[in-house]
């Protein structure tokens, strides 16, 4: 169980390194289309 | 070894006086009773002929779980079972096995529903029974039990004390250092049983029997000393993964210092047309990398910025499109600042880019009939400084949250059922909440 976990570990930060190398997002890749701008957003205060 | 020195117990083949039944004395010479198995009539040992009668009964004996006779290996000391006691407090039963070996004595194994223990007598008198807790051998032992009768329901098989059906016996326990003592009182006597978890696999394997199981398959809650199966190596895994953690922030380190950055400021004016602005040339080479690009910038009170970045490949013309708003409001008793933020592009292939940012005004934005919108003259913001700066590197943070959930998760999880099993193993004990120490 222990050296189970120890491999995962090992494995989680070869993945996490491997995405920093590559800089690879799991989460989109930040490209927008052009001219999507309105008013900023404006104030979400209520 | 001498062996002239060591003890021997012989074994007999006897004839049970009442019905017959065969048996074997395994520790002649030390039993003083034995209990027909098949008829449970009570045969004297000590007397001469071996076999006096002291009470005839005539009811059969259940089939045990480990026969009498069997042998097995403990803790690499063969064992052989010579009586079984079954035991009940009102609440709950369970068996006592009486073992025997020549050179190390006695034991007991004793069997509940919930797993298997292996009962050592010791001969001193850790603390009087009456203490809610004491030390012993280092460990702070804590009554889990308090002082209860049980009656034993069956007892057949040799014993070294008299003993038989009906009668009564107090005890009480107490757990710490993954052991349990266990003392039962007769008058002013006290006789007190080290007692140390043994797995069901164990004692199936050691007795060749089968596997009676134990919690959670069987039983209601954990014994007392059942090691946690979920605690095992807790605080080394997580040592484990905030080592794991520690090393990737520190390869995300690394990382960061690799790639170009530039930095490029400008001063948007609503009376300025151009507002675009160069920020910068650099090259990705080799693999795919990120580009992260951080802006700051005063809009103005209750006012906003917008920058529209385009990353052009110079070679392709190809055009990475991306956005960032730059915002200031706030009321009486609110403020929501967004005067800087970050934009990252991930993957981005390898070539040479040049990043142009585009500064958009609130006075830019076109109504319906494609002009713009005509509104009052902001005086503390006519001019408007924002800093561009582009990295061909970066880190997502997003890559922590995932590490972060892939190593410790597994140990929260773990940590939850430890607690549980714990949780489990108190509900069993009498009081678990306010028995003191001593």
């Amino acid at each position: 169980m222990k050296k189970t976990f120890m491999l995962w570990c090992a494995v989680c930060v070869g993945l996490h390194a491997t995405a920093g190398w590559y800089g690879y997002s799991p989460f989109g890749d930040g490209v927008q289309a052009r001219n999507i701008y309105s008013r900023g957003g404006g104030p979400t205060h209520k | 070894m001498n062996a002239a020195a060591a003890p021997v117990a012989s074994t007999k083949a006897l004839e049970c006086p009442s019905c017959g039944g065969p048996f074997e004395l395994h520790a002649a010479g030390y039993s003083t009773l034995h209990v027909c198995q098949y008829c449970g009539s009570e045969i004297d040992l000590t007397s001469d002929d071996e076999t006096r009668l002291i009470v005839e009964h005539t009811e059969a004996a259940k089939a045990l779980i480990i026969p009498l006779g069997t042998k097995g290996v403990i803790n690499g000391v063969e064992w052989v079972c010579i009586g079984n006691i079954e035991k009940n407090d009102g609440w709950d039963t369970w068996e006592e096995f009486l073992l025997f070996n020549p050179y190390h004595g006695y034991r007991w194994l004793i069997f509940q529903a919930s797993g298997w223990s292996v009962g050592t007598p010791i001969l001193t008198q850790p603390a009087h029974p009456n203490q809610q807790g004491f030390r012993y051998e280092g460990a702070r032992m804590k009554r889990i039990y308090d002082i209860a009768e049980s009656t034993i329901e069956r007892a057949i098989g040799e014993f070294y004390w008299q003993v038989k059906k009906g009668d009564r016996v107090k005890s009480t326990s107490y757990v710490g250092g993954g052991k349990v003592l266990s003392c039962e009182l007769t008058g002013n006597e006290f006789n007190w049983t080290l007692e140390e978890f043994v797995s069901s696999k164990g004692i199936a394997q050691a007795f060749g029997i089968e596997d009676t199981g134990q919690y959670p398959a069987t039983g209601d809650y954990p014994q007392p000393h059942q090691p946690n199966p979920h605690g095992d190596s807790l605080m080394t895994k997580a040592l484990v993964a905030s080592i794991a953690f520690v090393a990737a922030i520190f390869i995300s380190v690394l990382l960061s210092f690799e790639g170009q950055s530039f930095t490029q400021s400008y001063t948007a004016n609503p009376s300025v047309q151009q507002r675009a602005v160069d920020v910068g040339t650099f090259t990705i080479s080799g693999r795919t990398k990120p580009v992260t690009i951080t802006a700051s910038g005063e809009p103005g009170d209750n006012n906003w910025m917008y920058l529209e970045y385009t990353l052009t490949n110079t070679a392709t013309d190809e055009e990475i499109i991306a956005s960032q708003p730059i915002e200031y409001y706030y009321g009486r008793d609110w403020k929501e600042d967004d005067r800087r933020g970050t934009v990252k592009l991930s993957a981005v292939p390898p070539g040479t880019y040049k990043l142009t940012a585009e500064v958009l005004l609130p006075e830019d934005e076109p109504n319906a009939g494609g002009a713009a919108i005509p509104r009052p003259v902001n005086t503390f913001a006519t001019a408007r400084p924002v800093t561009v700066t582009v990295r061909s590197n970066g880190t997502f943070n997003s890559h922590f949250f995932w590490l972060f959930l892939a190593l410790f998760g597994p140990v929260i999880w773990m940590g939850i059922r430890a607690a549980n099993f714990e949780s489990a193993r108190q509900s069993g004990y009498d009081g678990a909440d306010d028995d003191d120490d001593d």
